[in-house]
């Protein structure tokens, strides 16, 4: 028997690797963000129904979220900065897991627009809260694995969702569809509550890999004294715009694919239960996608490409690839649609990479943020344009019965290809990269 | 949408007539009413038979709209759905409100008046039939896939007051009349739940047309593919001509 009073002495038994556990629980905290913000889209068909909604009704409540979102990826980063990560982490599950609850509650349009928007407010934290810890806890070369690992939660979530979701559907109507994808946040919490502390007060830490993490924080030094430049120069770089349309171009048919693809099944016949297939391919596609061109582009460049080039090869790729969605339109077979938006997503997703990608390889480090901001920006703006698009074209074609959504993939399918070409003629070394304003690529 | 197959027509409109008295007590249970859609055909007949016999159903509570009645043709006469539906239904369950089509009276200001009813709120289920020529309601092809009013006043084709002629509802074809009052395609395709009961050999050719063709105009039952939560209930008599691919997903 141990005297009493020494059993508070005897530290908490070390664990090895700990930040991959770290990272498994924001990789754990994407999948529960995922799968809650997908509870809609993938009872779309039925609530449409449920509550007399048009197309535009829906794209209204989407449009809701993705404004709270946008809104909220501007904002949060420097909320989750003031708080720390672990209360940031918290703020931010607790309120999106409570928002999905109360969900179960709404009655109509407008209190489902409302949740919608209080969900995005609250989601939107999960990625600059994310990105910190990463930075907190890894070494620089070990982030982008470790952004990679997290961030390919957002596929799996998303490709788990309707199997959950349609299953409590089923069962038990739509209420508890919102209620219980909700609980999952709370336990995650306990976890989160109970494991996360910062590197150097976390009682589990080895020597070995604290030591390693502290080494990697010295040599995070700011810029050298260069003068940042102002928005307004930014924005007479043919490369900002360059790196604007890259985004604008591409995220809104990602996002026709999470929000409206069930809806867009439906319209082509296709039994939900029945195509739960084709619902998680392109989720799993677009994870692949992401991995493929961050490795590839990498590849090129060891093998001698110039990073411009290298970058450019798959911008191509992305921009060809994602014409695979036209072809869907002569098809209302459940296997060739699944394959055809496996393909064009995998190629969206390739292309999406370098366009995040772009702005740390065109900027100095004190306008990554500005420029990736204004991409980010272009791409809300893009997204919500086409959903009132979609909601609008697809109402109005609605007698074409499976080829109501025809325009709208079309048009998917050519934007980014558009967006391609743009981009190869907007994204050089010119002047501004002599001078020094931009880097070479 | 659902194909279910089944033995008999017997065995079919008992499954369907479970699944229909679920959905009406799940919306009384949650809404407190329920509001449906019915047909009335000859086809329909043991369903809506055995619907009547579930217990469980507090059926004051249920308000019915009707789907289709011909135009011109008096309430007495033995081919009048308002007929069918008052004794097969009304009667039988002790239903208060109900919304006939009275094609007999001003046809244009009953398709006003009980349209304007019908699109109020949401209909928790309708129940249909589909024609020996793939109607859907009195829509028969081509139908339109478009037109948003709850009621329209259409012009019924050969093929189906042959259909009628056959069922023995009249003498023969000019006893037939030639208009009807049809709840659109689009208001059909409105109902949270669709269900369609569909037995008989004479029905196999348009469900094949239906359900393994192209969604058109041309076979107008074929749009209920496009609704998320429909099921249609054959025998092996309707689903004789369906191949096997198709039967396969049944």
């Amino acid at each position: 028997m141990a005297p009493a009073g020494q059993s508070n002495v005897i530290r908490p038994r070390v664990i090895s690797s700990l930040r991959w556990w770290i990272a498994s629980l924001l990789f754990a905290s994407t999948v529960i963000n995922y799968i809650d913000r997908q509870t809609l889209s993938v009872l779309a068909p039925y609530l449409k129904l449920e509550h007399h909604w048009s197309n535009s009704d829906y794209a209204n409540i989407v449009i809701a979220f993705r404004v709270a979102y946008s809104l909220g990826m501007a904002l949060c980063g420097r909320f989750v900065d003031r708080v720390g990560t672990r209360r940031g982490l918290t703020f931010t599950v607790v309120w999106y897991s409570v928002v999905s609850m109360l969900t179960s509650l709404a009655t109509g349009f407008r209190s489902f627009a409302g949740f919608r928007f209080l969900l995005g407010a609250g989601e939107s934290a999960n990625w600059p809260a994310a990105t910190k810890a990463v930075s907190e806890w890894f070494p620089r070369r070990e982030r982008g694995l470790a952004t990679a690992f997290f961030d390919s939660g957002s596929s799996v979530g998303g490709a788990i969702a309707p199997f959950i979701v349609l299953w409590i559907y089923f069962r038990w109507g739509w209420r508890p569809a919102f209620m219980i994808p909700g609980v999952l946040g709370f336990i995650w919490l306990m976890a989160w509550r109970r494991f996360y502390y910062p590197p150097e007060t976390h009682p589990r830490i080895g020597e070995d890999e604290l030591s390693m993490i502290m080494a990697d924080r010295e040599s995070d030094l700011p810029a050298a004294n260069r003068k940042r430049p102002r928005w307004a120069e930014l924005l007479k770089l043919p490369q900002t715009w360059g790196t604007i349309i890259a985004r604008t171009f591409t995220d809104p048919v990602w996002f026709f694919v999470t929000d409206w693809f069930p809806i867009y099944l439906v319209a082509k016949g296709i039994e939900l239960r029945s195509g739960l297939i084709a619902v998680w391919i392109p989720f799993v596609a677009a994870d692949a996608g992401n991995f493929f061109s961050g490795w590839i582009s990498g590849y090129l460049v060891r093998r001698g490409w110039s990073l411009g080039a290298a970058r450019k090869a798959l911008v191509i790729f992305g921009g060809i690839g994602v014409t695979l969605l036209i072809p869907t339109i002569f098809t209302t077979n459940l296997y060739w649609l699944a394959f055809l938006f496996g393909l064009a997503t995998f190629a969206y997703a390739a292309f999406s990479t370098m366009a995040n990608v772009l702005p740390s390889d065109l900027y100095h480090s004190d306008s990554v943020a500005s420029v990736s901001g204004m991409g980010g920006a272009g791409a809300g703006i893009g997204t919500i344009v086409a959903f009132k698009l979609i909601g609008y074209f697809s109402d109005a074609r609605q007698a074409a019965a499976t080829h109501s959504f025809d325009p709208i993939v079309i048009t998917a399918g050519l934007v980014p290809f558009v967006g391609m070409i743009l981009v190869l003629l907007l994204v050089r070394n010119t002047k501004a990269t002599d001078a020094g304003l931009v880097r070479r690529i | 949408m659902a194909l279910k197959v089944f033995n008999d027509k017997s065995a079919a409109s008992k499954a369907a007539a479970g699944q229909a008295a679920n959905a009406i007590r799940r919306a009384l249970r949650d809404r407190g009413q329920a509001r449906i859609i019915a047909a009335t055909a000859a086809s329909q007949l043991l369903f809506l038979d055995t619907l009547t016999r579930e217990p469980g159903i507090d059926w004051k509570r249920v308000e019915v709209f009707h789907l289709d009645e011909y135009i011109g043709l008096p309430i007495t006469h033995p081919g009048s759905f308002r007929k069918m539906l008052l004794e097969q239904l009304v009667e039988k369950t002790g239903i208060t409100k109900y919304h006939l089509l009275d094609g007999d009276g001003d046809a244009v200001e009953v398709v006003r008046r009980v349209g304007k009813d019908l699109a109020s709120a949401p209909i928790d289920i309708a129940f249909l039939g589909i024609g020996e020529n793939g109607h859907l309601a009195f829509n028969d092809p081509p139908a339109d896939f478009e037109i948003e009013d709850p009621y329209l006043i259409v012009t019924l084709d050969e093929a189906c007051r042959m259909q009628q002629v056959g069922e023995a509802w009249f003498a023969d074809l000019s006893q037939v009349p030639t208009q009807a009052i049809s709840m659109s395609v689009r208001q059909i395709l409105k109902a949270k739940e669709i269900l369609a009961v569909v037995p008989d050999t004479r029905k196999a050719q348009a469900i094949k047309a239906c359900f393994e063709g192209e969604i058109s105009p041309m076979a107008p039952a074929s749009i209920l593919r496009t609704h998320p939560n429909a099921t249609v209930y054959l025998d092996t008599n309707s689903a004789a001509l369906l191949s096997p691919a198709v039967l396969a997903s049944a």
